[in-house]
């Protein structure tokens, strides 16, 4: 009995013991990182009325500052917050930014889309696993945790745009850089920069932002939200197998096109989990 | 599905033959005092009444002022003893004694602040009332409030104290 | 899994039959408790409140405790199925959809000592560093998985010690907590202060988390402390009861991640005699969001829970605009007074008379820079953040509220209880959102309830609010009729003060108690709102539809 009193009070003591960091200034720290060339993909999901997603966007551009070309964020306009107020542009929120692609992942006002109901600012970060879901604060961690893996593909995107019939065109070069014998699958976006017009902004008074821009914002997809199998796991593939796909769409009559970038990323059916991204303007 | 829902009912069935005994969990006294369930619940043979509320739930307050007015005919015809359990968290535990108080209440309150007795007596919501016999065993039990419960939960209470079954 | 179900299920069946065979010939050969709950809801599309339908047509909450426990020894588990979770229930991504048995523990006791293992809820003092708890109707367990020991050094010494990790949905949150709490009631451990009047207890709490994250842009902190002291002052009639609470460095979402500790201080006075309660209560708060995952947010994964001391409101109206604890800087106090008019006066009648006022109020702190470039508003991650003086009071105001209610019984069978609230909510603070501006509301009830000879009673309630902010003013219509065993209700709750468009949520129902059961079926439209329980709160869509709940002890 008295061993088991002393192992008590040791085990209350223990619990007592447990330490406490104390960081002292500076708090941050030089975003220094070995990088072997893979290319992280980050879904932000947002909304012109979301008045917290310009948190996220703030995230997203510290982690281009460190990461520079090596993050590939894509905003996805969804849920009631990217509800518009009608097709009068004098008026605020008139703009739609919406997608089909973002209704069916992220839900078009309150029906909930593939994500389920979505509680934004909300982000996916290198794997589309619906558990996978985290708050914009989490990102820097996760984009930390692949950004110095080797990318088990290449890709090369080689757009094409005629002004004659505006038809933007994507050629893909997937190139395997480390044995394996995945299932995978090949997506392709086309994204804009610098889209000017409103944003609901908490921190900002008043909260109704009618210049903001707007980065990487979802554009269209060229295969769909969850793209094409290119490879699929009953086969290996080795070093410097290629697969070679065309895509091509119309563009649209709001965007941009030298604004415009492709992006097109591998992803592993099974684990969701994004093996490489790239991004290429269109012009 | 058809298995899971035979092997429930298998269990729920296997339950219903219980007489039950109170669980053992610490409260505190209005005095901040730590009881023990067990030691609070001895009433020398005679039935003892345990309602759980909250001071800001009306079907409550209601249950234990007819109780209340009750209490001291229903002390002589039959040795009951009533304790009240009072499931407010911190938002409002400190404010039971003088609510108490200021209800002119007569029976014993205690406090289980993070539902430690409410969970244990598989409590949902207040307010829940269990009778116990002078064995100490759960005999009966009523959940909610409906203004002339006290007349139904009254006439059990003679029963139990006479000995006699419940139904 | 549900094969494994099943099968537990079987064997917990056999184990019921055999301990009932063994229960003829021994007694105290155990016993197994339980309860279940089932709460479904059929949702029916109404665009004019914003009441959606659903893919699945109807929605199904459920879960089922069960308790067996032989003497010393006790175990349990809860099995929870969510086919799949009620709308405004926390569920983003669907996180909370499917069924298992999140809850499991065995627990054993003997003499001075308690060891658990497994699930457990558990609070230290207040709950300033730590509270881990479940509220079913909000969505919220934070429950602990883990082991716990508690024993008793001396008698009126009390030690407990935990490690554990916290239930997030059907998983587990990143962080590891430990914790310590120590209680000394000074009263019991000298027997020769047993009997006197003034009462002293004492404790203390130190919690600390650990979670590692290589976040590229911040040194951040791996193990973060609180830790609390904490005192009980009674003498007579007096009672004070204090707690004071400090957190270290602990960036997080909650807080922008900056790099300041955090402070919380709460102060409860009461004096009570027969008639008469006084309640005088105080708090401060600074940066004291505390989580077992930095980056968890809403109701997710809260490892501490900061109480708040406004009225809890249970009437509809004034339960409209309900104040929530601000973790980030919040002061706070009340008072409280409840007396009962004696019998056979003027006021208090044959029965005497209950009132009481009770007035509450909360503003921000003052926030002051830490350095000429770094604003406090918005807050600058990666830094201290800012500084503030304890007990510091600022300007705005968050929350106020003046009630007054009266309960009189008039005869055997006449009973009321008048109500006035004046509400000032600040809709952008505890909304989080900006540009709404203060509502101003002023809410009257009146609940009459008129008993008949044969134990069946009617009960009528009559609200209404003004207000011009907001949605405008309403008025509530309630009539209940019961009968031992049932109850049938019937309300409508006009927003007729709506400048848009003025809207019945009306609603009809009726329930079955028998003795531990309760079956409640109800038809209606319920309205977009907020609600809050022990200090965090969720929106709750608009709905429309059939709602059936049955809930059960056994």
């Amino acid at each position: 009995m008295k061993y088991i009193k002393f192992a008590v009070i040791s085990f209350l003591l223990g619990m007592f013991a447990t330490s406490c960091d104390i960081i002292e200034e500076p708090y941050t720290k030089e975003g220094v990182f070995v990088w072997h060339g893979r290319k992280i993909l980050i879904y932000d999901f947002t909304g012109h009325k979301c008045g917290n997603c310009p948190r996220a966007h703030e995230t997203i551009n510290s982690l281009i500052n460190i990461y520079d070309e090596a993050v590939i964020p894509i905003a996805i306009h969804c849920t009631a917050f990217a509800r518009v107020t009608g097709s009068d542009s004098t008026q605020p929120y008139y703009y739609d930014f919406r997608t089909d692609i973002g209704d069916y992942l992220g839900g078009r006002m309150t029906e909930p889309g593939y994500y389920g109901e979505l509680t934004l600012p909300i982000g996916l970060v290198n794997n589309l696993a619906k558990e996978k879901l985290l708050s914009h604060t989490a990102w820097p961690t996760e984009v930390a945790k692949f950004i110095s893996s080797f990318p088990e593909y290449l890709i090369e995107i080689q757009p094409e745009y005629s002004n004659e019939n505006d038809i933007v065109k994507a050629d893909i070069k997937v190139k395997t850089s480390v044995t394996n014998s995945r299932k995978i699958a090949l997506t392709v976006f086309i994204i804009e920069e610098h889209i000017i017009n409103w944003q609901t902004d908490y921190n900002k008074t008043p909260k109704d932002i009618p210049n903001y821009e707007h980065n990487h914002v979802l554009r269209a997809g060229f295969n769909g939200a969850w793209g094409e199998v290119i490879k699929n796991n009953t086969n290996v593939t080795v070093l410097g197998d290629e697969y070679t796909k065309s895509y091509s769409i119309t563009k649209g009559n709001d965007w941009k096109i030298q604004n415009c970038f492709i992006v097109a990323f591998v992803y592993d059916v099974d684990t969701y989990e994004v093996l490489q991204a790239e991004m290429i303007k269109v012009q | 599905m058809n298995k899971i829902i035979l092997s429930l009912s298998l269990v729920i069935f296997a339950l219903s033959m219980f007489a039950q005994d109170v669980p053992a969990v610490q409260l505190k006294d209005l005095n901040g005092k730590t009881v023990n369930t067990k030691s609070i619940i001895n009433n020398n043979g005679k039935p003892v009444l345990i309602s759980f509320f909250a001071t800001w739930c009306k079907p409550c307050i209601k249950e234990l002022n007819a109780f209340n007015e009750n209490y001291d005919d229903w002390k002589e015809e039959t040795g009951v003893r009533i304790i009240a359990i009072s499931t407010d968290n911190s938002r409002s535990s400190n404010s039971v004694g003088p609510f108490v108080k200021s209800k002119g209440w007569e029976f014993d309150v205690y406090l289980d602040e993070n539902g430690d007795f409410k969970r244990a007596m598989n409590v949902g919501e207040v307010p829940h009332t269990f009778l116990l016999d002078g064995k100490g065993k759960i005999v009966w039990q009523h959940k909610t409030y409906l203004d002339g419960d006290e007349n139904k939960t009254f006439d059990v209470i003679k029963k139990v104290s006479k000995g006699q079954p419940i139904k | 899994m549900k094969k494994i179900f099943t099968l537990f299920l079987n064997l917990a069946g056999l184990g019921i039959f055999s301990l009932l065979a063994q229960e003829n010939t021994e007694n105290n050969s155990g016993q197994i408790t339980g309860n279940f709950q089932t709460d479904a809801q059929y949702y029916i599309e109404d665009q004019s409140i914003g009441a959606t339908a659903v893919k699945e047509y109807m929605l199904v909450n459920s879960w089922a405790n069960f308790i067996y426990s032989n003497q010393n020894f006790s175990a349990g588990f809860r099995y929870e199925g969510y086919m799949n979770t009620l709308l405004g229930y926390p569920n983003s991504g669907g996180i909370n959809d499917g069924i298992g048995i999140p809850f499991r523990w065995a627990m054993f006791s003997k003499d001075d000592l308690e060891i658990t293992v497994g699930n457990f809820y558990e609070q230290f003092g207040n709950g300033l560093v730590l509270r881990s708890y479940e509220e079913k109707m909000l969505g919220v367990d934070n429950a602990l998985d883990g082991f716990r020991i508690k024993y008793q050094l001396f008698k009126g010494i009390n030690l407990t010690g935990l490690i554990a990790k916290q239930r997030y949905y059907w998983n587990h949150g990143p962080g590891i907590i430990r914790g310590f709490d120590g209680t000394i009631q000074i009263n019991e451990v000298f027997q020769s202060l047993e009997e006197s009047s003034l009462r002293l207890n004492i404790g203390g709490s130190f919690v600390s988390k650990f979670q590692h994250e290589g976040h590229p842009l911040y040194n951040l902190p791996d193990n973060v402390a609180a830790m609390s002291g904490r005192i009980m002052i009674r003498y007579k009639n007096f009672d004070i009861n204090s707690e004071y609470a400090y957190k270290f460095n602990d960036p997080s979402l909650d807080n922008s991640y900056i790099f300041k500790p955090g402070q919380a201080l709460l102060i409860n006075t009461s004096y009570a005699k027969k008639g008469l309660g006084i309640v005088l209560s105080t708090k401060w708060v600074d940066n004291m969001a505390f989580r077992s995952d930095r980056n968890a947010s809403l109701t997710d994964l809260n490892i501490n829970q900061l109480p708040e001391i406004t009225k809890n409101h249970i009437y509809v109206l004034p339960a409209f605009y309900p104040y929530a604890t601000q973790p980030n800087g919040e002061w706070g106090a009340k008072a409280e007074i409840m007396y009962k008019i004696p019998k056979n006066t003027l006021l208090g009648g044959k029965y005497g008379t209950n009132v009481s006022l009770n007035y509450s109020r909360a503003h921000d702190i003052k926030k002051t820079q830490i350095n000429d470039s770094t604003p406090v508003f918005p807050p600058a991650s990666g830094t201290y953040g800012y500084n503030t003086k304890f007990f510091s009071i600022g300007d705005k105001l968050y929350f106020q509220d003046i009630n007054f209610e009266i309960s009189k019984k008039w005869s055997k069978k006449i009973l009321s209880n008048f109500s006035y609230v004046y509400l000032i909510y600040n809709y952008d603070v505890l909304r989080g959102i900006t540009g709404h501006g203060n509502v101003y509301a002023h809410i009257g009830i009146v609940d009459m309830t008129y008993k008949f000879e044969n134990s069946s009673a009617l009960k009528t309630e009559i609200q209404h609010m003004f207000t011009k902010q907001d949605e405008g003013s309403w008025v509530l219509g309630m009539i209940e009729y019961s009968l031992p065993g049932w109850f049938f209700t019937v309300f409508d709750n006009w927003n007729y003060g709506n400048p848009e468009s003025k809207k019945h949520y009306y609603s009809i129902g009726f329930g079955h108690i028998s003795g531990g059961t309760r079956i409640q079926l109800s038809y209606g439209k319920q309205r977009a709102g907020v609600m809050c329980i022990g200090g965090v709160c969720r929106n709750v869509p608009a709905s429309n539809g059939v709602f059936v709940s049955i809930s059960s002890t056994f």
